[in-house]
């Protein structure tokens, strides 16, 4: 029987990129869910581009027999499964994946893809209808919607909901890219899936608030995000002091170049993320649903465990691995169309602070399985 | 809690489902049945539901602390050894006076603290800023604390962090906190005063088994309500795991780090809320024996069972020190061994055969993990009690968040949500376990340790 092999594309390499801590799980297995993921292919081999990272390869070239290959299509040559891993945890898009996709030997296989799919909804969508014709089954996206969430709360599938709000830190680029694949996975789930965005609008500094104060964005859902983080700054940071930090005002205070984007979704469904640097420190969010006829939100932090191991990535690695194993991806490509769409106009956005933009082809509408992507075990 | 000093001295699933239960039942009840829907708002209160939004089992609710208005709250009294950044007293005075984040919302204390004592003043105290900022009056005796300057008892309930501040050790290295001599000042306020109020003792009671039994005794014998112990019993757990009450068990484990009579109380009462639901309850503990070192693995490694549940707890650690050039470790003994050659060891032996391992594996992981093996089934349940512990990963000791509510539950209801003898117990446990230590790892038989109890049907961890 042949080895099954993996073929890893990182275009971008160094210790504690999601790139090294995927390819370790997949050499040297990993814990999660309460046992050990065994390695899962015979063989690993890697096109990475050279670099300080080198010694680094030696090691696993040692320790675990990884292969290394000089191009993308040497790496998936042969190979049961390819991973397609951008510069910047995902956040630049793949200038491998066309060429992982073309490669003949990839043609019926299983190829994820790290944070987004491209660079626009359009080139998106045609690497979606190029894996289509080479029967090329597509997983795309972060670690956000697979880690756990502190208490483990879903928006309740099929669910009347109305708004939802994450809480996010970091630089914009990734902190965007992160919670809006986290948005996706929540506000996919409500009740008639996905209905794709018609608006998009950028704000920054005291827009953010004036927003809040209009409305625009719900100071509820704010204050319900906000209670579950175990970071806030100011006095929390200054003496480890909790308090409220929403309607005392702290939290305008606290923001440093504090900026949201908006979302108004074809189906009236409104979602915001906001970014939140020296407010908190980690990634929370609140929706408002409606059960039963009475108004509720639903509130969780998105853990994201501590450095060297950020253990969020065996959250992504297991669901990758089941992927691989002939499992159904976690949600169709229409998703990763959505999302690769709205980041390249929320780029836009950025730039016009405070218009509305159309979005014209995001009207992408898709439904998402009933099971929670987060660990429930 | 706060990080230890230093670490490496004293300082701090697989389910197996029970009879009768369908493995896809049993896993919902163990883990699913404490998913929750959501949080509660604007004061509507909602059922703990699994993430389908299905209403959970009824023996699971966790229900926020009865919200009175300011003019109704109990008041308290918090009793300290010191408060500063991090110090527990500062902790749980800042959750009663600034509130918490809890179900969703940020919630204002449910008890009124009415005053304080404070028996050290350390630089960089925050007490003193407390009471100027929000008006709660330090007074100089505890008496005074507790009778708000009166004769008699004038306050609903009693807090007592004997945690942290400059006090002396023993000769086996117990830290000689007044904990006991707090309770004693308290008791005498309520013999005066002939009546009494609930009370909260952070971490294990005492260091002498003796005062342990009497400050339980009391409890019993002037009629109070009585919660003591660590906050990971109480914290989230990762998974949302539970054992159902009485579910046949035969071992558990819990491996984390810190030091003798410090940490240990910690890992012995993250494994005891578990095990302590075992079918039958808590009978009492038979023997005590502790080991450091290459002895300590010896003990560990000489039940199969015992390494296997130790495997499956480091499977739920996130804090795993890796090999030189990575990043994530996978856990094996070996790795263990190499990164972890000195751990300390607890083998607990309680009277009905079941057995608790405390691995204190300094140098190895940085969080609490817990693995229990039920009885007649080849099955592990797992999972890290997490503490979100400032500064590495927080700001907030926001583990004190569900403590704190519980106590104030305690307070409001005049109920204490779970029994004080799993804490009796334990710092039993941490005495012998001290003592075992300093008369050269010996095993040591407990008869006093012949503490029985019933584990509350209800789950008390934050999941909601």
């Amino acid at each position: 029987m042949a080895p099954k092999k993996l073929a890893v594309i990182a275009e971008e390499m160094s210790i504690g990129s999601a790139a090294q801590q995927l390819l370790d799980r997949w050499l040297a297995g990993f814990p999660f869910g309460g046992t050990i993921h065994a390695r899962a292919f015979d063989e690993v081999i890697l096109h990475a581009p050279a670099g300080a990272w080198d010694g680094e390869v030696a090691r696993r070239v040692t320790d675990f027999g990884l292969r290394t290959v000089p191009s993308a299509t040497a790496a998936v040559e042969g190979s049961a499964a390819a991973a397609v891993i951008p510069a910047g945890s995902g956040v630049q898009p793949s200038g491998s994946l066309h060429e992982v996709l073309r490669c003949p030997s990839t043609e019926g296989r299983r190829c994820f893809v790290h944070g987004v799919l491209a660079e626009d909804g359009a080139i998106a969508r045609s690497a979606v209808n190029l894996a289509r014709s080479r029967n090329v089954t597509l997983f795309c996206g972060g670690a956000l919607p697979f880690t756990w969430r502190l208490p483990p709360a879903d928006v309740p599938h099929g669910a009347e909901a109305r708004e939802v709000l994450i809480v996010a830190v970091g630089d914009a680029e990734g902190a965007y890219l992160a919670a809006t694949d986290a948005l996706l996975a929540l506000a996919a789930r409500r009740k008639g899936g996905e209905a794709g965005i018609r608006r998009i609008r950028a704000l920054e500094g005291k827009a953010v608030w004036k927003a809040g104060d209009e409305g625009e964005w719900s100071k509820k859902l704010l204050a319900a995000a906000l209670s579950r983080s175990d970071t806030p700054q100011g006095n929390g940071a200054a003496e480890s002091r909790p308090e409220e930090l929403v309607e005392s005002g702290l939290v305008s205070s606290l923001a440093r170049e504090p900026a949201a984007c908006l979302f108004e979704h074809a189906d009236g469904f409104r979602s915001s993320v906001l970014l939140l640097n020296g407010v908190v420190a980690d990634f929370n969010f609140a929706c408002e649903v409606v059960k039963d006829g009475e108004k509720r939100f639903v509130s969780s932090q998105l853990y994201r465990p501590c450095a060297p191991a950020t253990h969020e990535l065996s959250a992504l690695a297991a669901a990758v691995n089941a992927f691989f194993g002939g499992g159904p991806p976690p949600w169709p490509p229409e998703r990763s169309i959505l999302h690769a769409g709205l980041l390249d106009v929320l780029r836009r956005a950025r730039t016009r602070p405070g218009d509305r933009i159309e979005t014209g082809d995001l009207q992408v509408a898709f439904s998402v399985p009933e099971p929670s992507t987060f660990p429930a075990v | 809690m706060q990080p230890p000093s230093n670490p490496s001295s004293p300082p701090d699933p697989l389910p197996l489902r029970p009879r009768g239960l369908t493995r896809r039942r049993f896993l919902r009840t163990v883990v699913g049945a404490a998913a929750a829907f959501g949080a509660v708002h604007a004061g509507a209160s909602l059922a703990a539901a699994d993430s389908s939004g299905k209403d959970a089992p009824k023996s699971s609710p966790q229900a926020p602390a009865e919200k009175a208005s300011p003019a109704q709250r109990k008041k308290i009294a918090l009793i300290a050894t010191e408060v500063r950044k991090y110090s527990h007293a500062q902790h749980f005075l800042d959750r009663f006076l600034e509130g918490y984040g809890w179900h969703g919302e940020h919630h204002a204390s449910s008890v009124e603290l009415a005053s304080l004592y404070v028996d050290q003043f350390p630089e960089g105290d925050l007490s003193r800023e407390r009471e100027r900022r929000r008006g709660v009056k330090i007074y100089p005796t505890i008496a005074e604390a507790l009778t708000l300057g009166g004769a008699k008892l004038a306050v609903d309930g009693v807090v007592i962090i004997g945690e942290h501040g400059d006090y002396p050790s023993n000769a086996k290295g117990q830290k000689l906190y007044p904990r006991y001599r707090f309770h004693r000042e308290v008791m005498k306020v309520f013999e005066a005063s002939g009546k009494a109020a609930p009370v909260f003792n952070d971490k294990h009671l005492s260091t002498d088994w003796g005062e342990c039994r009497q400050m339980v005794a009391d409890a019993s014998r002037l009629g109070f309500p009585y919660l003591a112990g660590s906050s990971l019993p109480v914290t989230w757990r990762i998974p949302s795991l539970e054992i159902p009450l009485g579910t046949p068990l035969e071992e558990s484990l819990c491996v984390a780090y810190g030091g003798v009579d410090s940490y240990d109380i910690h890992g012995l009462e993250s494994a005891q809320c578990l095990s302590e639901r075992r079918a039958g309850g808590e009978v009492g503990v038979r023997a005590v024996h502790a080991a450091r070192g290459a002895r300590a693995w010896d003990l560990l490694l000489a039940r199969n069972t015992t390494s296997r549940l130790l495997l499956a707890a480091l499977s739920r650690s996130h804090t795993i020190t890796p090999a030189e050039g990575y990043t994530c470790a996978v856990p094996t003994l070996s790795h263990a061994k190499k990164h972890c050659p000195e751990p300390t060891v607890y083998i607990v032996e309680h009277l009905d055969g079941f057995r608790t391992t405390l691995v204190l594996a300094n140098g190895l992981v940085q969080d609490f993990n817990c693995a229990v093996k039920l009885k007649e089934k080849d099955e592990v349940l797992s999972c890290q009690m997490h503490l979100p512990m400032p500064p590495r990963i927080s700001t907030l000791a926001d583990f004190f968040n569900p403590l704190v509510n519980n106590v104030e539950e305690m307070i409001v209801t005049g109920k204490a949500p779970y029994p004080v003898e799993r804490t009796l117990l334990m710092s039993g446990v941490v005495i012998f376990a001290v003592e075992s230590l300093y008369r050269g790892e010996v095993r040591l038989l407990t008869p006093e340790l012949d503490v029985a109890y019933a584990a509350p049907e209800a789950s008390h961890h934050w999941r909601a």
